[in-house]
């Protein structure tokens, strides 16, 4: 059996985990990450805990109930938010984890709260959206009061659909329906990638994570030549620079990773620029750009 | 004067220092033998350092506090795969890129270990985790049998057939 010792060893032998110490001393010294966040979540949230409750109680696996695998269910969904770019407002994409268990209810919850990132912003006001669902081929969002007019314009509608399709794990039609189930226009299809979002997004580091050493970030870009320019700043000054290469580019975004380091850095607060490369010599918009607030221990 | 017993040892915030440090890395790579996307499993494994640190008092011994560990990361896997944010995760990231011919080296090896990972995730649950933490953690029957809530008995079965339906599985691909 000696083989499948070695099989399962090789399988995992490049997977080298991003340091999150920092991350979990941040958690566990306090109870709640962003407890505003979480407070504006929990309204909604709350119908979904009785159906969560029936999924825990079917599949209970473990001896000890506390690491049962719903014992303090929470799911990480991803969100668009809008941010603004040289082509204009796009939408952004971070990763955001939610108490729960309900996808569809921490998707709209962590649409009408503060995106992490402070560069980004949502048009969608507590109250704003109230559920949704999947049936027939079509998902269905139901408004509350206070839903956005404003300059995003048809943006803020992509905001929503992007999202609950993302969530929902369905590209169906996204139907918008008054709290009286009135219908709101007709169904609305996700526009194209290219077009509403944003041509570079870093999805790791997470806004204000903590590193030391080096740190890997991530992201998805469509830029020219498949080059994701980047760099660590602390105010103005560069201190750290270079390329990362996007798996393709030009059709949609493409995954891009990097390792920086960090080691001999002063401890405090930085900077991660990504942006798309500009090739145009100033004549073009210029880069679309996206940051991260990152702190060296 | 109190009697001082044996929890003069670590505070919570030691006993999360040293666990992290001696087995977040291996604990990720389980994970990510569980659930096949590395982003999912660091999510996981963070998350049950997390509860770790919230049940030292409870726990004080390093042992307990990794068998907890490791109890929790299947668990949580689990869940994770549950909830599908793999598949959100995987959605997210982007295929792997395509094999061009003569690929290199490095691209074989990524290949190779891929095709490993995609027949673990193909298992049933339960061979999958067994094959796991017998083959990639070195538990024994019984340490398996703990871990999972299960009959030695039941962890000794889904092991041969696991380990049968693996070779089957990356037999077929070559």
């Amino acid at each position: 059996m000696d083989d499948l010792h070695a099989l399962l060893d090789d399988a995992v032998a490049d997977v080298e985990p991003a340091d999150r110490l920092g991350e979990i001393r941040a958690r566990t010294r306090r109870p709640a990450r962003r407890p505003g966040r979480y407070a504006v979540g929990a309204a909604v949230l709350t119908t979904a805990a009785t159906v969560a409750a029936v999924v825990v109680v079917t599949d209970g696996p473990a001896s000890d109930p506390e690491v049962a695998a719903g014992a303090d269910p929470s799911v990480l969904v991803p969100v668009y938010f809008v941010g603004d770019t040289p082509r204009g407002a796009r939408l952004f994409r971070e990763f955001d984890r939610v108490p729960g268990d309900d996808r569809g209810a921490a998707a709209l919850a962590l649409l009408q709260a503060e995106p992490s990132d402070p560069d980004y912003r949502t048009a969608w006001q507590p109250g704003s959206l109230l559920d949704v669902t999947l049936t027939d081929g079509t998902i269905v969002v139901r408004l509350g009061t206070g839903a956005p007019g404003g300059a995003d314009g048809d943006l803020s509608v992509q905001q929503v659909v992007h999202t609950v399709q993302a969530a929902l794990q369905s590209r169906a039609p996204v139907q918008l329906v008054l709290r009286d189930g009135d219908l709101v226009d007709r169904p609305v299809t996700a526009r194209p990638a290219l077009d509403v979002l944003s041509h570079v997004n870093i999805s790791d580091p997470t806004e204000g994570r903590v590193v030391s050493g080096s740190f890997t970030a991530r992201g998805v870009a469509s830029s020219p030549e498949a080059t994701v320019p980047w760099e660590l700043r602390r105010g103005d000054e560069v201190v750290r620079d270079g390329f990362a290469t996007a798996e393709g580019w030009l059709d949609r975004l493409y995954p891009w990773e990097t390792a920086v380091d960090v080691s001999g850095l002063e401890p405090g607060e930085y900077t991660f620029v990504a942006r798309t490369a500009d090739e145009s010599g100033g004549e073009g918009p210029g880069p679309d750009v996206d940051t991260r607030t990152v702190v060296v221990e | 004067m109190t009697v001082v017993t044996e929890r003069t040892a670590w505070t919570a915030d030691e006993a999360l220092e040293q666990l992290y440090a001696a087995h977040w890395r291996r604990l990720v790579r389980l994970s990510v033998l569980l659930v096949r996307d590395t982003a999912t499993a660091e999510e996981v494994v963070q998350d049950a350092f997390v509860a770790v640190h919230a049940r030292w008092a409870r726990l004080r011994d390093p042992d307990r506090a990794l068998a907890y560990l490791r109890q929790s990361v299947v668990n949580r896997s689990r869940s994770a795969l549950r909830h599908r944010t793999v598949v959100a995760r995987h959605l997210a990231r982007a295929p792997e890129p395509p094999v061009v011919p003569g690929a290199d080296e490095a691209a074989l090896d990524r290949d190779r270990r891929a095709g490993v990972l995609d027949a673990m995730r193909a298992l049933p649950r339960r061979q999958r985790e067994v094959l796991a933490l017998r083959y990639y953690l070195d538990l024994s029957e019984a340490e398996i049998a703990d871990t999972l809530g299960i009959s030695p008995g039941a962890v000794k079965s889904h092991a041969s057939r696991g380990a049968a339906t693996l070779r089957s599985l990356l037999e077929k691909d070559l």
